[in-house]
């Protein structure tokens, strides 16, 4: 009996070199479809760009939503800027972020169009946004410093938990809610992006812990993660919700711990000083208020900490006092400590603030006729002489 | 969306009839045949299954790997593509997509290693498999979050509070069922359920429950007032039939005898009080349908895969490669 190849007239990787050829000979190309208008941002994922559709025909069906017929194209690395598509092929965020947004359709949720695969790169296009969360604060806080109207964030918490529904009834974890990661439309419809910290949580085949290390941006991470919990649920992600909620509100991040960084061994550092920020502000935790503290692995560590009281009423009147009442309760309920009665994205939705004025809208920028300084977008090549870093802190 | 199979890009886009999937194999069956080309899937599911087990991946893993490389081969033929490299990339996306990601190295090493015992060069470096994990990204349509039989299998045990030893015979047969491509035809729930209608069948002497009445009353719940839980009478029948080889109600290709030698054989065994009739088939809706389709594709498998030989498999595929050349396809 010959072996296999044994009169073959094709090795398997001359196919391989056959099978390139033809794949490549069916694909268009992006600039067939799309115009590149330039460079929006960078880093170690690879860069954004800026798109427009070179058939503008569909767009006068949907003049009403201008940013339609604009998209964003976020292009990952390929193989000639780095040696880790060969040893490593497709990023697991790459591959977090494309498989979860091929699923995901919600109003709320960054919208994914196609992927395309050019010149050894993947490129998700998507629509584009004018806007973010944290261009937005800034822009309150260094230029117009005035508060955001309550309308505005009240429109913007609301859809941001809308989305986080619809993310958590289906079992995904976003794991990076940041400013930086809120998109927002030119009429204020909030799309929930950066999807390649996120994961399905429904019957991992592991403990969450053991596939990332850590997770979410050191100031909007949850206590139970600072404390080194091994499972952790939705829970997370609301307290970043919460965090973003103040935020909005007093338009400076509520916890602004200093992140302790990685050791060269690779061990989780204790991030000693984030908790500190978070213990002035909501007090040190007690067992009462959190009564499987004990389990944590970091729990120990708590001996260290000063005891401080509950100042959030204390810090709410001082940089939210255009805020009603109601507002301190929602914010109170995603700002409890303990992960279990933490008030969960659906309950949040339906919270009192919700019911009272004013009202959440759908396009609060629309209709309170409010703009802010358009997303700057750069010349396609400018990238290249300075390309920003992606901290974990914006 | 993740949670629900109903809205799912399995249902909606990656679920196909029979007929299209016979049509998207055409090229390929016209090289070889139809019972050739279905041998190559059971000996390339099985070649994902080895190096799994090597690196002891858990089977949804496995499960994922193998509904790639089976997507992957509906846009393409085993005659213009080497599906060894093809089944190792899938196994490598596979374990990113489930969240238990594996270095390149180690699939590579194992992918090697399960070739080489199978006497077949696998003659790759590790960016060829980085690379072409792309290209199959890309023929999956960038589409790969798979929802599988095996969560409906542990919730209807956990709900009928069944038997553990009758799980661990179902779970088999789901594992096995990857080895046919009901994966690309049903839902997963429909095949989590023909898995434990065969186990029931197989063990209805040792189990306490009363099964045939729960299928019958699921049948009549899902097709309104249709069917009596015929197919179940019509199981055992198709493995009578079988054992018999009297009416060869499946494949036409494959010898009946063997049937023995395999894992099927239980089911000579299985406990058959029922009255046959073939009436019962004219009677059973879409869903009991469905239900019989699996269960055949099921049996079917592993009788073709009893009378396997796998060198003869790889001559096939040889043939396939070089009739492909030879007719200027490749």
């Amino acid at each position: 009996m010959g072996k296999r190849g044994e009169g073959r007239t094709e090795a398997p990787e001359n196919m391989l070199q056959a099978y390139r050829k033809r794949r490549e000979k069916r694909r268009s190309r992006i600039r067939d479809k799309y115009e590149i208008l330039g460079f929006i941002s960078s880093g170690t994922y690879g860069r954004v760009y800026k798109a427009r559709s070179r058939n503008r025909q569909v767009s006068a069906k949907r003049q009403y939503d201008e940013d339609k017929e604009e998209y964003a194209i976020k292009q990952f690395k390929s193989e000639k800027e780095g040696a880790t598509i060969m040893t490593t092929g497709i990023s697991q965020s790459a591959c977090r972020e494309i498989s979860l947004c091929r699923e995901l359709q919600h109003d709320n949720i960054v919208n994914l169009l196609e992927v395309r695969l050019e010149d050894k790169a993947l490129n998700m296009i998507m629509g584009y946004t004018e806007y973010d969360l944290l261009q937005i604060t800034h822009h309150h806080m260094q230029h117009l410093r005035a508060p955001i109207p309550e309308f505005i964030v009240k429109s913007f918490l609301w859809q941001l938990l809308n989305g986080m529904v619809y993310l958590h009834a289906n079992w995904v974890l976003h794991r990076d809610l940041k400013p930086a990661n809120i998109l927002i439309t030119a009429e204020g419809v909030i799309k929930v992006g950066d999807l390649g910290l996120a994961r399905i949580f429904r019957r991992p085949l592991q403990p969450l812990y053991n596939g990332d290390k850590v997770v979410v941006t050191v100031w909007y991470r949850a206590p139970e993660l600072l404390l080194g919990a091994r499972h952790y649920t939705k829970a997370i992600d609301v307290w970043a919700i919460g965090c973003i909620f103040a935020e909005m509100m007093a338009l400076r991040p509520i916890f602004k711990g200093e992140e302790a960084k990685m050791d060269p061994k690779k061990t989780v550092p204790f991030q000693q000083n984030q908790l500190t920020k978070i213990f002035e502000i909501m007090g040190t935790p007690t067992q009462e208020r959190w009564p499987k503290i004990t389990y944590l692995p970091d729990y120990p560590h708590l001996s260290q900490f000063r005891t401080y009281p509950n100042n959030l009423r204390q810090w709410f009147y001082k940089y939210c006092s255009k805020f009603s009442d109601t507002a301190f309760q929602l914010l109170s309920a995603m700002l409890e400590y303990d992960p279990e009665r933490r008030i969960t994205a659906e309950e949040a939705l339906n919270h009192p603030y919700f019911q009272e004025d004013p009202k959440p809208a759908l396009k609060p920028l629309l209709i309170q006729n409010v703009s802010y300084p358009k997303r700057r977008i750069a010349p396609e090549d400018s990238h290249r002489e300075h390309v920003p870093h992606r901290g974990t802190k914006h | 969306m993740s949670a629900s199979y109903w809205d799912s890009s399995q249902r909606n886009r990656w679920t196909l009839t029979r007929a299209q999937l016979l049509d998207k194999r055409q090229e390929d069956i016209r090289l070889a045949n139809a019972l050739e080309v279905t041998q190559l899937h059971i000996y390339f599911a099985n070649f994902i299954h080895s190096i799994g087990k090597k690196l002891r991946l858990r089977q949804e893993i496995v499960a994922s790997a193998i509904v790639f490389f089976k997507r992957f081969y509906i846009t393409n033929g085993f005659y213009h593509t080497d599906p060894f490299l093809t089944a190792a990339t899938c196994l490598y996306l596979a374990c990113k997509v489930e969240e238990l990601p594996h270095h390149l190295k180690v699939i590579f090493t194992e992918s090697q290693a399960v070739a080489m015992a199978a006497k077949v060069p696998f003659s790759y470096e590790y960016c060829d498999i980085a690379e072409f994990e792309c290209y199959l990204m890309e023929e999956l349509d960038f589409y790969v979050i798979v929802h599988q039989p095996y969560p409906t299998l542990s919730r209807v045990f956990e709900d009928l509070e069944l038997e553990r030893s009758c799980l661990q015979t179902a779970w088999f047969l789901v594992n096995d069922s990857y080895r046919t491509d009901v994966a690309l035809l049903y839902p997963p729930h429909m095949i989590a359920l023909a898995a434990l209608y065969i186990t029931c069948v197989l063990n209805q002497a040792s189990m306490t429950r009363d099964m045939k009445g729960w299928f019958a009353k699921l049948n009549i719940d899902m097709v309104m007032g249709r069917g009596n839980g015929c197919l179940w009478n019509l199981c055992p029948l198709m493995i009578i039939s079988h054992a018999l080889g009297s009416i060869n109600l499946l494949m036409a290709t494959a010898p009946v005898s063997k049937i023995a030698n395999t894992r099927a054989s239980s089911f000579t065994r299985a406990n058959t009080p029922f009255v046959y009739s073939w009436g019962a088939l004219a009677d059973a809706a879409g869903f009991s349908l469905k239900l019989l389709d699996i269960v055949q594709d099921i049996l079917t498998m592993y009788e073709i895969w009893s009378s396997f030989d796998d060198r003869k498999v790889l001559q096939s595929l040889d043939k396939l490669h070089k009739a492909a050349k030879e007719a200027n396809l490749v």
